[in-house]
């Protein structure tokens, strides 16, 4: 069984606005709800491929209610925190005549000292009924970035493999805890920690520095995908995919990149599902592929680059 | 669907109280959650206890009966009762060794527990582990449809 963890679940709206502009009335042509947040993103489209899967995190009320039917509809366990609060709602604006995606974030809701309490307590719960734990996406108001490191931790003295996605802060904390695979987050990103994302030399240099403290680093530049695990590499070029597809593709690929890991792929086969699965996903009205068959179809199109 | 099971209408849902839960935090769960008890679990997740919302108000209940079965306010009971039960953890109300359910269980059946044992929520086990609940609701649900199907 897989452990996703969420600490800060969002409701999606998505809205189509042709010729979207500020500082006037814009029309949408098309409205999409969906829950989200990068880890239950990676519950959906893990279910989808038959994993057996509890979702946990955060969950305030209104939005976060339809987040947990939703999970639960789609035959994922919950297991959530709740809050007093409200659940974030998140607004993507597409506008296909300009190819544009313009994304609006709120921060979610204040978690107190208490509730992070509730959640370590049922986290722990957890450690003893799973075998992978995912911890990805941002963090609510009251968070500080080390307690991503803290589940690590103790998910990893429970003798249970942890997949990290995170922004700066929290990775750099929770290397330390050495996860099974760690994916940084670096949407909108052309530095990192230091590192030229600009450049291939610069992503492989990260890429390596990731995988000094995890089984395997993944690198998303979007059009390029590395995976590093001590000294192997692996480097797939993603196709061009459309403009709805580049909301979730990145969830995709770790989902992709997971179910791979879960067999014991190689590092070729691992990258090579990840980014057939963020194909596959682009290639769907809400960004989610819905079956192991969507990957298969794309698997065709992804190949494996010769790395010097 | 005369063969319909647990499984088919349960709630997948893991939330679950400790024996060292306050009573407080118990009450606040319930009141977010709007349900009105919760099964309680160690920490390999098997189920030790049940705590419903009537488990709560007998804890702070300001009600206490005399001698001939009438309800009377006593004010010091109810500012000792209060003191307690902030105190309180859901092992000192709980009750303990509660009926489960496996997934596999047929509805019916189901249902006539709940009518008997006078419960509305009980807890889905496979292995002993949690794995869910199956509530009232649900079950009068499905039910009906079954029902209206014939």
């Amino acid at each position: 069984m897989i452990l996703t963890v969420t600490l800060n679940p969002s409701v999606d709206k998505v809205l189509e606005v042709p010729g979207l502009a500020l500082a006037t009335l814009n029309r949408a042509k098309d409205t999409t709800t969906q829950p989200g947040g990068k880890g239950v993103n990676i519950a959906f489209m893990l279910r989808a491929l038959n994993h057996e899967i509890t979702a946990m995190g955060f969950a305030g009320d209104g939005p976060g209610r339809f987040i947990q039917n939703s999970l639960r509809d789609a035959g994922i366990t919950t297991a959530f925190t709740l809050l007093p609060g409200k659940t974030r709602t998140n607004y993507v604006l597409v506008d296909p005549a300009a190819g544009s995606l313009t994304e609006l974030r709120s921060p979610g809701p204040d978690v107190t000292e208490s509730d992070i309490a509730v959640l370590r307590t049922t986290f722990e719960r957890m450690l003893g009924l799973v075998d992978m734990v995912v911890i990805a996406g941002s963090l609510p108001p009251g968070v500080d970035p080390g307690f991503c490191a803290e589940l690590a931790s103790l998910a990893d003295a429970h003798g249970v493999k942890v997949a990290l996605n995170a922004r700066e802060e929290v990775m750099n904390v929770a290397l330390d805890a050495r996860p099974f695979l760690a994916e940084p987050d670096l949407r909108d990103l052309d530095t990192y920690g230091g590192y030229d994302l600009t450049t291939g030399e610069g992503r492989l240099a990260l890429a390596t520095h990731v995988a000094q403290s995890a089984n395997i680093a993944v690198i998303n530049a979007g059009h390029e995908v590395l995976c590093v695990s001590g000294e192997h590499v692996a480097l797939v070029e993603v196709p061009a995919c459309g403009l709805l597809g580049r909301i979730r593709l990145d969830d995709a690929l770790l989902a992709g990149v997971i179910d791979a890991t879960t067999r014991g792929d190689s590092l070729e086969d691992i990258a090579r599902e990840g980014v057939a699965a963020a194909l596959a996903a682009a290639t769907s009205p809400n960004g989610q592929f819905t079956s192991r068959e969507d990957i298969q179809t794309c698997l065709d199109r992804v190949e494996v680059a010769p790395h010097a | 669907m005369p063969d319909r099971k647990v499984a088919d209408i349960m709630t997948r849902d893991l939330t679950a109280l400790t024996r060292e839960t306050s009573l407080q935090q118990a009450a606040r769960l319930f009141s977010l959650m709007r349900i009105t008890g919760l099964p309680v679990v160690d920490d390999k997740q098997h189920v030790v206890g049940f705590l419903s919302e009537a488990d709560i108000i007998e804890a702070i209940s300001p009600r206490s009966r005399d001698r001939s079965g009438i309800f009377v306010m006593d004010f010091g009971e109810i500012a000792r009762k209060m003191h307690r039960a902030g105190d309180a953890a859901v092992r000192d109300y709980m009750t303990e060794h509660p009926i489960t359910v496996a997934e596999t269980r047929d509805i019916g059946s189901v249902s006539e527990i709940m009518l008997t044992e006078g419960v509305k929520i009980l807890p889905v086990v496979r292995d002993d582990i949690l794995i869910g609940t199956v509530n009232r609701a649900d079950v009068c649900s499905a039910l009906m449809e079954d029902h209206w199907e014939s």
